[in-house]
Parts: structure tokens; sequence; C-alpha cells
């Protein structure tokens, strides 16, 4: 539960370390919406390839593109596998009774196109970035401080959690539970899930009480820069004129 | 069940997006008038969103883009209320959309409308509705998880059938082509996840009673 191996909490090791977050996070948020516009194949090649630069660029460690590529595809290959019988249109090829059309195909595709595009800038722009971090960015660019906050002691409780789960499972494991499609199984995980719930608000309390320790009144400080530079003007200037070529491409 | 990046078309991705905001606006209000009454809710709360994401991490892979799991909203919806609920999901699918690319930015609001607003309303209307009606803690919590859960299902068709509309038969048909998919695996999960959350709902009055009643986060007929 460390978010697929990403930094949650460390520092960014990218190579857009030098890029304000909020630029970061507006550029991805302005890429996804003009990636999923884009319905014209060398427009959507484009953005692929654009992703793909950015990940390269961002030196974003190839385990890391690997799961997440693998994880979403993995879901994709049954859009790919079912659009093109599920469409009508042009006859691509036909067994049986079931025929596939070209249309269905060409969807297909581009929705495949689309989230790979996106999945990649993401990666490119917002792997290296701490979840602390983007919250503060968030909360600079206007989302309101208790989304923030709840955000940000939601990233602190994960890795907690997820440790806690995973003791858990241990224990059960070492108690020669297996899963299975039956009563007792289902009461199992509803003692785990429920013993989960009861040890992380034990756990919050423990936090509070520490936090109160060290002078918490419900503000929270950030120890990141965040300030605009000119390498953050130049940074949006060149985003821009990606996106504008995308757009050409588009309307070609 | 999130919809994942690049599903939707732009102008029902920015749609979904506007319909979602007024729910989470209200949430967060509400959250804002608990949390002054007790801060240390917030603390609570996060946790609460982090178990809300460890449970949806459970995923099934289904057909058409999408992956089935237990959604948690309906235990949530039974503690905190739908519109806290409301403002948890929205966190949990924020996070997920930004750093795991699970979901999407682009299908934020089409998943918090589903997932985070339907669910847990659903959830929660069930519950009041069977303990109003005299049923007992446990047979409105597994209406509670189990069509709270599917409700999110039938809301994710329909929002897939709005986006493609069957050629021929239009949106009705479309909707049941994607309600018949998400079906196979998702009538047992919900009937699952049910069964579990009353087993969860029994464990935490056994074992957390007294900081859910501090809190005023249990419902006063499972006290």
């Amino acid at each position: 539960m460390s978010g697929g191996g990403r930094p949650l909490l460390g520092g960014d090791r990218t190579g857009l370390v030098g890029i304000d977050p909020r630029i970061r996070l507006l550029s991805a948020t302005v890429f996804a919406f003009v990636a999923v516009s884009l319905e014209a194949i060398p427009a959507l090649v484009a953005a692929v390839l654009i992703g793909a630069a950015g990940v390269v660029v961002a030196r974003v460690p190839a385990a890391a593109v690997f799961h997440r590529l693998l994880a979403l595809d993995a879901l994709m290959l049954l859009v790919v596998a079912t659009l093109p019988f599920a469409m009508p249109g042009e006859t691509l090829l036909q067994w049986g009774g079931v025929v596939a059309s070209r249309e269905g195909l060409v969807r297909a595709v581009e929705i495949l196109a689309k989230a790979n595009a996106v999945v990649l800038m993401l990666l490119a722009l917002l792997h290296g970035v701490p979840a602390p971090t983007l919250a503060h960015a968030l909360q600079r660019l206007g989302l309101p401080d208790r989304l923030v906050h709840l955000l940000f002691f939601t990233v602190r409780y994960l890795d907690v959690l997820g440790g806690e789960y995973v003791r858990l499972r241990r224990a059960m494991t070492a108690r020669a539970f297996r899963p299975r499609t039956d009563r007792h199984t289902w009461r199992s995980l509803g003692w785990l899930v429920g013993m989960l719930l009861v040890r992380s608000f034990e756990r919050a309390e423990r936090v509070l009480a520490a936090m109160k320790c060290r002078g918490f009144d419900g503000r929270l400080h950030s120890f990141a820069d965040l300030r605009m530079r000119a390498i953050d003007g130049a940074f949006a200037v060149a985003g821009c004129g990606v996106l504008a070529g995308l757009l050409w491409l588009e309307a070609r | 069940m999130h919809i994942m990046e690049g599903f939707l078309p732009a102008p029902h991705a920015a749609g979904w997006a506007l319909a979602s905001a007024p729910f989470v606006a209200h949430g967060v209000w509400r959250l804002g008038k608990a949390v002054r009454k007790h801060p240390e809710t917030k603390l609570l709360l996060a946790a609460s969103g982090a178990f809300c994401f460890v449970m949806s991490a459970l995923k099934i892979p289904s057909v058409t883009g999408s992956c089935s799991h237990p959604t948690g909203t309906g235990l949530g919806a039974v503690l905190f209320g739908p519109s806290v609920m409301t403002v948890l999901g929205t966190i949990v699918l924020l996070f997920q959309a930004l750093l795991l690319a699970h979901g999407g930015i682009t299908t934020l609001g089409a998943n918090v409308f589903s997932m985070a607003i339907v669910g847990p309303w659903v959830a929660w209307a069930l519950f009041r509705i069977v303990r109003g009606v005299g049923g007992s803690l446990a047979v409105a919590v597994f209406a509670a998880a189990a069509l709270g859960n599917l409700a999110t299902y039938v809301t994710t068709s329909m929002q897939l059938a709005l986006a493609f509309p069957d050629p021929v038969g239009g949106i009705a048909a479309s909707f049941a082509k994607f309600g018949t998919i998400f079906a196979v695996t998702q009538v047992p999960l919900a009937v699952i996840e049910g069964l579990i959350t009353v087993v969860v709902v029994n464990v935490l009055s056994a074992n957390s009673r007294p900081e859910l009643q501090a809190l005023a986060l249990l419902p006063k007929e499972a006290r």
C-alpha cells in the first residue's frame, strides 16, 4: 500500500525536480484533458510519444513505468479484445457468428492510446513529487484546507495501515488460513477488516496525542518552498507549445 | 469500479465533474462543522480514508476497461454519514488518480459521482429505511453495504451507456449491455461485501464503541 513503489514521503529525485509542483500538476491535468479530446490517429500517436519522452526526460525508473503500464494495459487489453465485437461497422474479421468491426478496433486503439499517453505524462510529471508536497501544491492552487489536511493525513496513514494489513494477513496465514468461497472465509475477512479499522482508530488517537505534544494547533506548515521562477515560466510556455502542436495535428 | 483514464469523452468527463461538485462542496462544509466541534475527528477520518483506500485496492479485473473491488462505501456511509463519505471518497479517488493511475484525472468527476456520491447516499438511505421499519442492525448493514455497492455499479454502467450509446438500441440497450457484463462479477461481490460489512460492524461495536460514541459517528441504532 505504499503507492506502487513511488516515494510517498521521500524526496524528488526525477529530472523535473526543479519545476514547481503546481506547474507540474496543472500541466498534467491540462495534458490529460487535451489527450482525451483527441481523435485523429497521428495526434494520438504523438501524445503517446510525448508521454514516453516525458518519462525519459524525467528519468522515472523503468520498473515504475513497467508496473504502472502493466496494471493499466492488463485491463485495457480487455477493451481491445471486446470493443471490436461490441461495436457495429465494417466487417474486419468473422469467426463463426461473431463479427469484429473496423470501427470497434479503431475506437479500442483510440482509448488505449489516450490512457497510455495520460498515464505516461502523469508518471513523468508527478512520480517524483512526495505526497505532502503535492498536498501543499493543491492547497496553493485553491483546494480547501480541510480537503488538503485530510489528504495529508490519509497519506500519513497509508503505509501504517498497509503494514498493519500485511501483519494481520501474515498472522492469518500462519494459522493456516486459506481464502475460499465459504462463510468461514467471509467471517475471517470481516474480522480482518474490522480489526484493521479498530487499530486505525487507536493509531489515530496515538498520532493525535503525539502531534499535540509537538504543539499541533490544527494548521500544517510546509517546508516545501513553492515559488514560481523563470524556469517554471519557460516550462509552462514549452508545455503550451506541445499542446498547441497536438491540437494542430488533431485539426489537420 | 473505477472508469479508467481516457475512457470518457471530454464533454462527459467535464459534465460529471460539474455534477459532482455541489455534493463535494456540501460534504466539505459538513466536515468543517464536524471538525470545528471535534478537532480530533480529522485524524480519525484520515485513518478511515486510508482504510477505504486499502479496501478499494483489492481489485478484480472486469471487462470493458474497468475493475471490480469492494467499495467500502456502505460501511463508511453507515459509520460517518454520506456527506463525509463523499469527501473521503473524493480524497481517495484524487490520490489514486494523481499518484497511482487507478481511475484517472479526466474520469475523476464520474468516479466521484458513482463511488463517493451515489453509493454512500443509497447505502445510508437503505440503512435508515430498514432500521426505520424495524429491521435488525445486521439486516440494515447488509442491505446498505450490498445495495450501496450495486448502486455504484449501476451508476457506472449508466455513465458508460451515456458515453457509448448503442447505435441501434440507444442508451437503454447499451446500459443493459454494460450492466450485464458488470453483474457477472459485481452481484456476488456485493453480497460478499454485505456479509463482510456485517462482521466488521459487529467487531467495531465490540471494540471501538467508546470512540465512535464519543465522536457521535455511530448511529444511535448501533450504540
